[in-house]
């Protein structure tokens, strides 16, 4: 009977905690990305001896739709890509054809940066693909974190085994993030800086994508600007779009 | 000529002083292009009998936007070319043309024996656009193209593959017409003028199915019926993409196919792989006796020269600025084979290098052999 009450009150426990931290990294997906989001942001690509500057506009709505468009550098000034669900398109001008990417693409580096395509896109939804845990709390820029474990769901399309994020307890900033491959090494490590107010909410504006076995190497992304919950219609994610978009 | 330095000279000066970025002038007037540099060696088969060719190579692109939904462009591409190649080609400033253009747009100038400078208006066209409709008329490009290396459904200007040089392609003198339906269907009807009292007409309807892109083509082609479909989908996380194009044959002779299925992936290390197959129902299926026979000007009725036609090519990004590519096409039949590894490096920003070789082989008189070499060193600057 105590054993069975036991049982009882650590499954009680064990299901709270873990809608807990689902709550804490649903929340601050949703702070992050809204319902739908524009924003203008500069993707540096730093290598030991040298750095690349890329500027982009995005749009989000939700984790099925998105569409990217390269304004800088002029060599891909116009480039465009389109997500819808798991459907990927990209759209060069110079060649005014639009190509469709096998869904393998996903998982790889985008453009030439230490994010993938998946990182800016968000094939996987990290609210909805992982089982959550809180491990631990942590101090990271003055701000009370909770450390929470995010293992994903057999059969979500995750190209991690396991990721830990840091997210700050009063605005669930998400502070940093490591993630992990098969074999459980670390492979990347994210950190977010500058937070500051964006438009309706208060947010960090740069994020840092550092991988572990690679010294000197590291991406930046800068939240130039950024709009959340206007409403876009989802046909706005179509390839006409892509073709149009300024 | 000295005029016309002057003024492409006042053109990339405005462009660089008094763009908020690099490309733009204003709001309204937008300036792109780039100027690019492709030194070439030619061999014969056994390394012998070489000579070079030399290009400068110069591409502006003009946007007018004097409001929201209206665009007008033009493009202009001028080329200096110089060295044996010009030399061992009588009269090769009349090949420069695109025969595919109604209107004569184009100039060449024969400098000397060797060099040639030759300019054309490559697209001159203006654009309506407003919600899913977009009517474009004049001279442009209309790429029904799905698959990467051959394109059967890309009748209004078939290119050929092995000019990595020319990536914008010819253009059509025509108008075209899209309409984009909410269920993201969408209609197409092309005309080009190609003169000769030769005209493409075609439509297009397109659709999206099961996360396959879909479309069928009916059209006129330069007098002889056609029809087409292409797709692109995905089996599991490999891209599976394919084209056909049946013209109907007409007064004696014997209808021609095109079709080509083509599949890609990219692994988890970051190689990318693609293969496709090409059928052409007119084309070589043995061997020749003269490379002669073998005629890689390629149109959008005979895409190869060869029935049979298969090729590997593979890809990986050694660093974002470094990438490589191998490419490998053999026609089984004629056993032509032609090899066509390729490197790109990005020096600056908007400076690339490029190193390209391409080796052809086939079986000429039952003897498989070494036929021509020919390398390439690019750099291109985009401003």
């Amino acid at each position: 009977m105590i054993h069975f009450l036991y049982f009882i009150l650590f499954h009680f426990f064990y299901s709270f905690q873990v809608n807990d931290a689902k709550d804490i990294v649903k929340k601050a997906d949703e702070k992050m990305r809204g319902s739908t989001m524009q924003a203008e942001i500069i993707i540096k690509t730093i290598r030991p001896t040298w750095s690349r500057e890329m500027h982009c506009k995005i749009w989000e709505k939700g984790n099925d739709l998105a569409l990217i468009l390269i304004q800088a550098p002029v060599r891909d000034k116009g480039i465009s890509f389109l997500k819808r669900k798991k459907e990927v398109w990209n759209w060069l001008p110079t060649l005014e054809r639009t190509i469709k990417l096998p869904p393998s693409m996903m998982s790889q580096s985008w453009m030439g940066t230490d994010f993938t395509n998946d990182d800016l896109v968000k094939e996987s939804s990290v609210v909805d693909d992982y089982n959550h845990k809180i491990i631990g709390d942590t101090l990271i820029q003055e701000r009370s974190c909770f450390i929470i474990q995010m293992i994903p769901r057999p059969e979500a399309a995750v190209v991690w085994s396991k990721v830990i994020i840091c997210i700050d307890k009063k605005d669930f900033l998400e502070l940093h993030s490591r993630f992990y491959d098969e074999e459980g090494d670390l492979i990347n490590t994210m950190n977010s800086f500058d937070i500051k107010m964006m438009h309706d909410r208060i947010i960090p504006t740069r994020f840092e994508m550092i991988p572990a076995d690679k010294k000197g190497q590291k991406t930046i992304m800068i939240y130039k600007n950024i709009q959340y919950n206007s409403p876009i219609a989802d046909n706005f994610f179509s390839i006409v779009q892509m073709k149009m978009l300024k | 000529m000295r005029k016309w330095i002057q003024v492409l000279g006042y053109v990339l000066l405005s462009s660089r002083v008094l763009g908020q970025d690099s490309t733009t002038v204003s709001d309204k007037f937008l300036v792109n292009g780039y100027i690019k540099d492709l030194q070439s060696v030619h061999f014969k088969g056994k390394f012998s009998d070489s000579y070079f060719g030399n290009i400068v190579h110069n591409r502006l692109n003009f946007k007018y936007i004097p409001f929201e939904k209206f665009t007008a462009t033009t493009e202009i591409r001028t080329r200096l070319f110089w060295g044996g190649e010009v030399k061992r080609i009588p009269g090769f400033e009349s090949f420069l043309r695109n025969n595919n253009e109604k209107l004569n747009l184009q100039k060449a100038w024969k400098l000397n024996s060797s060099m040639v400078l030759h300019t054309n208006i490559e697209r001159l066209n203006i654009n309506y656009a407003d919600a899913g409709l977009n009517i474009r008329i004049g001279r442009q490009r209309i790429n029904w193209g799905v698959t990467s290396t051959w394109n059967p459904n890309d009748i209004f200007n078939a290119f050929n593959f092995l000019d990595f040089d020319y990536e914008e392609r010819a253009g059509i003198d025509g108008a075209n017409v899209q309409y984009a339906f909410e269920n993201r269907s969408g209609l197409e009807i092309a005309y080009a003028n190609t003169g000769k009292a030769e005209q493409i007409v075609a439509l297009k309807y397109s659709l999206n199915k099961l996360n396959y892109d879909i479309q069928f083509i009916g059209g006129s082609y330069k007098n002889r019926l056609t029809a087409g479909a292409g797709w692109a989908g995905y089996i599991q996380d490999a891209g599976f993409k394919g084209e056909v194009q049946y013209f109907l044959p007409q007064k004696g002779t014997t209808g021609h196919v095109n079709m080509v299925i083509e599949g890609d992936y990219m692994f988890k290390n970051g190689w990318y792989l693609s293969a496709g197959f090409l059928y052409f129902n007119m084309g070589l299926s043995e061997s020749v006796t003269d490379w002669n026979q073998i005629d890689l000007r390629l149109s959008p009725e005979n895409l190869m020269p060869t029935k049979w036609n298969s090729l590997i090519s593979v890809a990986k990004e050694i660093n974002p600025l470094l990438s490589v590519n191998c490419t490998a096409l053999y026609s089984p039949g004629t056993n032509l084979l032609i090899l066509y590894p390729s490197l790109q490096y990005n020096l600056a920003t908007n400076l690339d290098m490029n190193f390209v070789w391409q080796s052809f082989f086939a079986e000429l008189n039952t003897d498989f052999k070494a036929v021509n070499h020919q390398g390439f060193v690019r750099a291109k600057w985009n401003f």
